[in-house]
């Protein structure tokens, strides 16, 4: 699944949305650089099937995030929540 | 001790026998069969921690655990909250149907699961000791996923309508999953590259063959799709087609040969798409020798999954080798299954 969100192109409403949700998030906190996708899950040794996001945002400034469910914060599920309407199948 | 079980002990009656002895004895062989895996369960467990401390493989000899038969399922009601802490019991072991037809849909997959894997294989449960299967159902809002947690626990989205609906309706991504964690007991592959594609292609195997085990179909009859019950209008039919690996909806990629091999960061290394190779080198083993799938190739993959030579690190070269081992060591070297076996891999082009 894929989205890729130009904020300025969104209805204004979902645009806020999903601006609010990015600002709550602490890039710095939960490492702010591209983990390695190989990163073991965060649920126990031998899970398997669940999601892992991997955030890039484009703003002033490029952050990272890769995170494995489940998701460290709730922040950081507002965030994915809005945006996964989003995304598509690739 | 009677001189008929010290004679057993000696002669190490293999579980299996006994397995088979339990399951269609007279009363009399039952039981007795009963009190010599009993009192064969101490000695094999004293082996197998033996062979832990020596460094031998662990998975070699199981212990196993109790007289087995009947699962014990638990169904919790996450109430489409996020949080990982159980909700509230839903149904019981042995409760009678519910209103919610997500928590009798989660039990009734448990059971079948259990069903396939014990009469079978001869196995309790995912531990192969009795292990209580625990399903949490309506996790998260939307959620188009299952999975299972590596700690015991199957969690159950309510789907998002489009990618899919309610998981608990698919029989073979309840056996899917659970399939995730019998292998956690016995290979363990690692969740990345060609161990993580195994490990995915077993639980697809198992999966599928939990379904076919429910419905009585031949190889030939079953449809050897994964999650085409709960797939939404996005992904019709299928999530992935075993029998066409890359035919199942149009995002399908996986490979159905080493020729196409996908190598890619994403996905773990790519475990849910070239377990594509494997799961067809299992359609092709299944579909050349006929009848009913879980009969010989069902026992080959079994039994391979428990190879003593297999490590969580193995990739498609040595289970390959595995299949073709336990093929001979059960079916004699120039059978119709271990060519059968062969065949499988050829037609994936996974050298032997």
């Amino acid at each position: 699944m894929v989205a890729s969100v130009d904020l300025d192109e969104l209805p204004q409403k979902t645009a806020a949305e999903v601006r609010a949700a990015l600002d709550e998030v602490d890039f710095d906190k939960f490492g702010g650089r591209r983990s390695r996708p190989s990163a073991p899950p965060a649920f126990g040794r031998g899970a398997a099937d669940t999601f892992q996001y991997d955030l890039e945002i484009i703003g002033t400034e490029r952050r990272s995030l890769t995170v494995h469910e489940p998701l460290p914060d709730p922040r950081i599920q507002a965030l994915v929540d809005a945006l996964l309407p989003l995304a598509h199948p690739e | 001790m009677p001189a008929s079980r010290r004679h057993s002990l000696a002669c190490i009656v293999p579980p299996d026998l006994l397995r088979d002895i339990i399951r269609n004895g007279t009363e009399q062989q039952r039981e007795t069969a009963a009190d010599t895996m009993a009192v064969d369960q101490t000695f094999r467990t004293l082996r197998s921690a033996f062979a832990a401390m020596t460094g031998a493989h662990q998975a070699v000899m199981r212990p196993m655990g109790g007289m087995g038969g009947q699962p014990q399922r638990t169904v919790y009601d996450q109430g489409n909250s996020n949080a990982l802490a159980l909700g509230m019991v839903a149904r019981t072991e042995g409760q009678k149907a519910v209103r919610d037809p997500a928590v009798n849909e989660a039990y009734d997959g448990f059971g079948a699961t259990y069903k396939f894997f014990w009469e079978v294989f001869g196995r309790n449960s995912i531990d192969s000791a009795g292990m209580p299967i625990l399903g949490l159902v309506h996790y998260s809002r939307n959620y188009a996923n299952a999975f299972w947690d590596g700690q015991g626990h199957m969690f159950f989205g309510d789907g998002d309508g489009q990618l899919f609906v309610r998981l608990t309706k698919s029989l073979d991504v309840i056996g899917h999953e659970l399939t995730h964690g019998v292998t956690q007991y016995e290979s363990n592959f690692v969740y990345q590259g060609q161990s993580g594609a195994l490990n995915e292609s077993m639980s697809d195997v198992f999966g599928s063959l939990t379904k076919q085990y429910k419905k009585k179909q031949s190889a030939a009859k079953a449809d050897w799709l994964i999650g085409g019950e709960v797939v939404g209008p996005a992904l019709k039919p299928a999530l992935r087609s075993m029998k066409d690996p890359g035919t199942a909806n149009q995002y399908d990629k996986q490979p159905a040969t080493m020729d196409d091999f996908v190598v890619t960061a994403a996905d773990n290394g790519g475990v849910h798409i070239n377990s594509g190779i494997p799961n067809h080198a299992f359609y092709v083993t299944a579909t050349t020798l006929g009848g009913k799938a879980w009969e010989a190739a069902g026992h080959i993959w079994y039994d391979s999954l428990r190879d003593a030579k297999i490590k969580p690190t193995s990739g498609f070269k040595a289970f390959a080798r595995a299949t073709v081992r336990q093929g001979q060591m059960r079916y004699g070297d120039t059978s119709a299954e271990v060519d059968a076996v062969r065949a499988g891999w050829d037609k994936t082009k996974v050298k032997l």
